[in-house]
């Protein structure tokens, strides 16, 4: 390798193993050749910054015609807002200069002869010659890598949100899928305790009413009367016993089914109260009484009458079926500041502490209740017919003492 | 009792509304005998409030206000209220249609109840009178339908419902099955 300072002051390196027999001038005009067809622009400056050689690609990238920009300072080059740090990064580069790019991690730009900006790459290099330091610097306009890179940059960033979309899109997809599974299985275990509850609670009527039938049949002759009367009673009873049962679960597939319309009607509260207190009074034990009071002058409600009179019947026959012999159950209903109110008081077992969080699940009874009739469906019903009419239910209970106390807006709009 | 007492008219009562207007115009309990002996109304002005249900019998109301309360009472053939008692006041019972049997009861030293008579009340037999706090049921024991008018002097607010089963030594059996 050789390096030599030619005629025209600039640098020339090149191998003579590989261009053998190449004149000192020749070696100069190939300098020349490489100065002159560059694909990128070369200027040479001297400390003061004034351009004193470039190349005709440099005129090109930054507007000017060939020999306008010699003898001019190279700062006209760089954008005016920047121009004055230019100048003191030059004298910093005079004082220690390196061979080196030129503002690495910036975002270098050029000022064009008509004002307009463009991205640029340099690289600095100097040289003395004769006591006398110049600079010479590779000038590389980048518009197009970096409208490539802007370019790669938005393919990144659509390339993201499209990930990150469906990525989203997975995982709602993952999360139904997950409820349907919950569903699923919610559904299987409802099945599964309809049948226990079923199977359960179906026998002991069906038993009854199987009893009767075969006493009727056997001795119709001799049976008396009154005792025909007694087991066509007991047999009605039973059957009415199950017909409820399957009217329970029945009315809450209507209400998933979103089959069941809430229509407010003008109710006349105390009467549709002491009605269903006399609907429900043959399912009292004995010495058990149903005390109804209402508080107030104002006894006028706009709700569903179906929906009221089946949360009441519910609360109320829960209170005669988990009360002992002989307790009392008090109904109260009152009106005030738009409100309707209805507690239902009882002296009954109770529901067990462990027990209550769960007192609204469908099919759930209680730890003390395993042995009385019901289908565990009565209270989720009743909570769903109060979302209907934008009502509430809550509850205190100990042994010997529970409270159900409903709340509904006084005049339900549809 | 008003200072001036409204001269009651003998005339009879033909129509609900004439019923009502009679009512509101004295607004004493004092006159609702007198006004409910005049009632002729024909049961087809009465119809519109008759309401019927198989499981239990009806309560409709056909006019409320603070100093009295008027209610039609549909009874199934073998339906019944239940041994009852509500606020301390005076109802007056008027037979429209059918038959249907008061029976009146005591409370027992031993929380039990005692029955003391039995009143059938139809169209023509006179209104039963009784004071809210008696204990008492109502019973149609067939085989038509039966409808009553109650008269409540202050509208019932209170319902309690005894048991059947309460002082079963004392009480005479209850009417026929439901």
């Amino acid at each position: 390798m050789k390096s030599a300072t030619d005629r025209h002051g600039y640098l020339v390196t090149m191998s003579n193993g590989l261009l053998p027999g190449l004149t000192a001038e020749d070696r100069a005009h190939v300098g020349e050749l490489l100065f002159a067809t560059a694909a990128e622009g070369l200027v040479l400056v001297d400390e003061q910054g004034t351009i004193l050689m470039k190349n005709p690609r440099l005129g090109e990238m930054f507007g000017y015609v060939p020999g306008e920009l010699l003898g001019r300072s190279i700062e006209i080059l760089i954008p005016q807002a920047v121009r004055h740090r230019h100048t003191e990064h030059r004298d910093r580069y005079n004082a220690r200069p390196v061979q080196r790019s030129m503002g690495i991690g910036l975002d270098l730009r050029g000022v064009r002869k008509d004002g307009t900006e463009i991205p640029v790459e340099v690289s600095l290099n100097h040289f003395e010659v004769h006591g006398q330091r110049y600079v010479m610097g590779l000038i590389t306009d980048i518009t197009l890598r970096r409208k490539a890179e802007e370019e790669l940059l938005r393919a990144n960033d659509e390339l993201e949100d499209r990930v990150e979309q469906r990525t989203a899109e997975l995982r709602e997809a993952e999360n139904n899928l997950r409820e349907a599974l919950a569903k699923e299985k919610e559904l299987n275990m409802l099945k599964s305790r309809f049948v226990s509850m079923a199977s359960h609670e179906f026998r002991t009527p069906l038993s009854t009413i199987m009893g009767s039938v075969d006493l009727i049949a056997r001795y119709t002759e001799d049976l008396p009367n009154d005792k025909v009367d007694k087991h066509v009673a007991r047999i009605r009873a039973k059957v009415r016993e199950m017909t409820a049962m399957l009217n329970e679960f029945l009315s809450l597939e209507k209400i998933d089914q979103g089959l069941v319309i809430c229509t407010p009607e003008e109710l006349d509260i105390v009467h549709l109260c002491i009605e269903m207190i006399e609907e429900l009074r043959p399912l009292a034990r004995t010495g058990q009484s149903i005390d109804y009071d209402h508080n107030g002058s104002e006894r006028t409600a706009t709700l569903d009458s179906r929906m009221l009179n089946n949360v009441m019947s519910n609360l109320v026959t829960n209170s005669l079926k988990y009360s002992p012999e002989g307790k009392h159950v008090e109904l109260r209903t009152s009106i005030a500041n738009g409100r309707l109110l209805i507690t239902v008081k009882d002296q009954g077992i109770g529901i067990p502490e462990e027990d209550q969080p769960h007192l609204f699940e469908r099919f759930f009874r209680g730890a003390n209740a395993a042995n009385i009739q019901g289908t565990g469906l009565g209270l989720s019903i009743v909570t769903r017919y109060l979302d209907l009419m934008n009502g509430s239910i809550g509850f205190k209970s100990t042994p010997g003492n529970t409270v159900f106390t409903v709340e509904l807006p006084q005049h339900l709009t549809t | 009792m008003p200072a001036v007492r409204l001269i009651m008219s003998s005339s009879p009562i033909t129509s609900i509304r004439l019923l009502i207007q009679e009512l509101l115009r004295h607004r004493d309990p004092a006159a609702y005998a007198d006004i409910l002996a005049r009632y002729a109304v024909p049961s087809e002005d009465l119809e519109p409030y008759f309401r019927w249900n198989s499981r239990h019998y009806t309560r409709t109301c056909i006019n409320r206000n603070e100093d009295f309360e008027l209610l039609v009472i549909c009874y199934e053939p073998g339906q019944r209220t239940s041994i009852h008692d509500y606020d301390s006041q005076t109802a007056w019972i008027h037979p429209v249609m059918g038959e249907v049997v008061e029976e009146r009861f005591n409370a027992t030293a031993n929380n039990g109840l005692k029955r003391l008579r039995e009143i059938h009340l139809h169209p023509g037999t006179d209104d039963s009178l009784s004071d809210g706090s008696s204990i008492h049921r109502f019973t149609n024991r067939g085989p038509e339908r039966a409808v009553t008018l109650n008269l409540y002097a202050k509208p019932v607010r209170k319902w309690h419902v005894y048991d059947e089963g309460t002082g079963v030594p004392v009480v005479s059996p209850p009417g026929p099955p439901r």
